[in-house]
This record gives structure tokens, sequence and C-alpha cells, in this order.
């Protein structure tokens, strides 16, 4: 399988072509519907992220979808070049506290993290922002 | 979206993808309903395929717009992985459910 890109701008109704292709990918690289679902989700997360923070919902952004095969892992990174975006800074959600407590933010990095095998944020001024996403191919 | 009556329960139909690019429309319609008196709200999802962190946050809301005025809002007939996903979230704690899931356990829609 060779890598595959595909440049979207950051219109949110490209999300479900996003998700198509990454499916599609996904399971050229041989992982099984719930695998498939699990990184597809969290592509979906990652854009979103990337069109609500980084370029704070203005559609007229670029985003770069790029899945490959590495090792075991099926892998996608998503690129986009809006303002930066620091994992850090978002606070954890708790999954388990009651209604009146739950804080509405910080659901979408809660579900990328959970949802892959290993995930990795960097910024750069040139490259922008990038995260990376792992999704073994098969059950260990 | 039919007109509202405030005694009976309001079912609307969630349809495919709930996204970031429907999230904003959902929390409208959602908002509308609340504000037209409907008391019981349900949202039915059986025909709803994707539910993303975009998505959860409009039905948090809308769970606390009818509770904090005496109202209700149930998830109905939710398919399997709709639920892993509330699952995840912990929000199959927060949400009434109702339905047999083993009746919707896929749904395919485009």
């Amino acid at each position: 399988m060779t890598p595959s890109e595909v440049c979207f701008t950051s219109d949110r109704a490209n999300l479900s072509q996003i998700a198509e292709f990454v499916a599609e990918q996904a399971r050229l690289a041989g992982l099984d519907e719930q695998r498939v679902f699990e990184i597809q989700m969290a592509t979906d997360e990652a854009c979103t992220n990337s069109i609500e923070h980084a370029y704070d919902g203005e559609p007229a952004g670029e985003i770069r979808v790029c899945c490959y095969i590495e090792d075991t892992d099926f892998v996608v990174r998503v690129t986009d070049f809006g303002r930066e975006f620091n994992p850090d800074l978002v606070p954890q959600p708790d999954v388990t506290a009651p209604l009146e407590e739950r804080s509405i933010g910080g659901l979408g990095l809660f579900f990328m993290r959970k949802l892959v095998d290993d995930i990795q944020f960097s910024f750069d001024p040139i490259q922008g922002n990038q995260v990376i996403l792992r999704k073994r191919r098969a059950c260990p | 979206m039919s007109t509202p009556s405030e005694q009976a329960p309001y079912v609307l139909e969630g349809v495919g993808r709930i996204d970031a690019s429907i999230a904003s429309q959902l929390d409208e319609q959602l908002k509308a309903l609340h504000a037209a008196g409907v008391r019981v709200l349900i949202l039915d999802l059986s025909k709803v395929t994707y539910l993303s962190s975009s998505g959860l946050r409009v039905l948090l809301l809308a769970l606390r717009r009818q509770e904090a005025s005496g109202g209700r809002f149930v998830l109905r007939n939710v398919p399997e992985r709709i639920m892993r996903v509330l699952r995840i979230a912990g929000f199959d704690r927060l949400f009434p459910i109702e339905g047999d899931p083993a009746l919707t356990s896929e749904t395919h829609d485009a």
C-alpha cells in the first residue's frame, strides 16, 4: 500500500468525505470493521479540531490527510496550517461526573486518545499542526 | 418539523452522520422545540450511523435544557455502534435510553 494523501478545505461539509477516504484506506490496510470505525472516528475528531480551533471555523483553510502503513501500524497523519494547537492546554473531561458537573469541552481529544493505539501532536510554523494517529492493523 | 404540542412527547428522528457539520443545526432544532414548550423530547437514533463529540455536546446541552425546565430528554433506539460512543463518554449513565438495542444493532444509511 503506497501512502495516499488527500487535501481538503476546512469546511465542515468535507468531514464525511474524509471519513470515507480513511475508512477505505484502513480496509485496504487490512483493519477489521471495529478498527476501521475507531480510526475513522479519531480522524474525524482530529479534523474537527483543525476546523474549529486551528481555523476558528473558517472553511477556506487547508487540511491534509495522509494514510500509510508503518510496520504493524496503519497511520493517519492530519496536517493543518492554522493556529497552533497545544493538546496540553485542553482540560481532560471527567467522563464519570454527574450531569451538572459535566464540561462540554475536551471530548474530541478524549476520543482521539481513547480510539487509537498511539497519538502524537506537533507544531511547526512551516509544517503546521500535525497529528499522527496510529492503529495496530491486527489484534496483538 | 411539525407543530410541537406541549403535552405529547415530541419525537425527533436523527438520520445519517451527526458530526460537526450538522451539530449546530441539530442544536437549533432542539432549542426551538424546548422554546416551543415541549416537555418530553425524544431523539430517535435508529437511522444515525455516526455520532462525534460535536454531536455529544449538543445532546448534553439538550439534556440540561430539558431537565432544567422540569422536562425530559430521551434517546430512543440507539444502534450498538452509537451506544459504544455514548459509553466511552460515560453518556449512557446520564441519559434516559429506551428501546431494544437488539432491534437496531446496525443501520445503513447514506
